[in-house]
């Protein structure tokens, strides 16, 4: 090894700096920092579930309404997703480490809890192109 | 096979090994799957410079296969994410050292590899869950998690690289 590997060098700082504006520039664009930040209606908003890279559930968030629970299965067993009138969160899964569950609740677009281990995720998207998926289950 | 590095590959791997299962027994640092300190990335860092690209994949396939055997998680998800992000890691780290080396110092390799490490996760996480959605809401936060984490294991892997510049018993070139 050179002795000058053991010294920062000018590119390492530019490394960290590079990737550090591309982890602002994702919160600013994917998580609606700023400038793109999601409209605040509760209404143009869907919850899609999704288990072993299908969508299994696709229904809005209308802001009113009762919480449900779906049992969505997966290899290791059943991930119990509960959606309420303004969001929606794993509240149990079979999974080791739980960090679907740890996640919380996610009610603006774009958010998401993955339980990659069990295949489930439950995302929340823009827009509300079905609006009958609710009505007719 | 020159059987002096295959002995001290071996070695390399097995404390990739042990690193890999005792970061797997820690709690998670955050609610957040793939942000982890990425300690084996240590062992891999000095596996490169002492051997190259070539020998620093051989240990990190060594590695996460043998430790998906410990933790029972071969062929299943959770091996396939590890092993996409350690040769993602392993392989930028190899080629940033061979052609950018005199560039980098290992911290910046080390976050090079940090990076890469979670990118190849998240393609990984991003096929099984079948929609890229997921895997922009994670970036951000891995992106930002690899710096610090990168930067720590760069350090420790200049602190050992700094005692052993060359492998253990051969001349220092």
């Amino acid at each position: 090894v050179k002795r000058a590997m053991l010294d920062l060098r000018v590119a390492d700082v530019a490394v960290i700096v590079l990737i550090f504006v591309l982890a602002l520039a994702g919160f600013v664009t994917a998580w609606g920092w700023g400038p793109f930040a999601p409209p605040p209606e509760v209404a143009k908003r869907t919850v899609v579930i999704r288990a072993d890279g299908r969508e299994v559930l696709s229904m809005p968030l209308t802001g009113v309404g009762e919480t449900q629970r779906h049992e969505v299965g997966g290899p290791l067993g059943n991930t119990i997703v509960e959606s309420a009138p303004d969001s929606a969160r794993v509240v149990d899964s079979p999974c080791r480490d739980k960090l679907c569950i740890l996640h919380g609740r996610i009610s603006l677009p774009g958010r998401a809890a993955v339980c990659l281990p069990n295949r489930v995720a439950v995302e929340i998207v823009a827009g509300a192109e079905q609006p009958f998926d609710a009505l007719s289950r | 096979v020159d059987a002096n590095r295959l002995a001290r590959l071996s070695l390399l791997a097995a404390m990739g090994i042990a690193l890999h299962l005792l970061e797997a027994s820690l709690p998670n640092p955050l609610p957040l799957p793939g942000a982890k300190l990425g300690l084996a990335n240590i062992v891999v860092l000095v596996a490169i410079v002492w051997y190259g690209l070539r020998d620093g994949l051989k240990v990190t396939v060594a590695r996460c296969v043998l430790s998906s055997f410990v933790m029972g998680s071969f062929l299943g998800v959770t091996f396939w994410l590890s092993l996409a992000g350690g040769v993602a890691a392993t392989v930028v780290m190899g080629l940033a050292y061979r052609y950018a080396g005199g560039a980098f110092s290992l911290v910046g390799l080390s976050v090079l590899g940090a990076t890469a490490h979670n990118l190849g996760q998240l393609a990984v996480a991003a096929v099984v869950i079948g929609s890229g959605g997921v895997l922009m809401y994670y970036l951000p936060m891995l992106l930002l998690f690899a710096l610090p984490a990168g930067v720590a294991t760069g350090l420790v892997a200049r602190g050992l690289l700094a005692r052993h510049p060359a492998p253990l018993g051969e001349p220092v070139a």
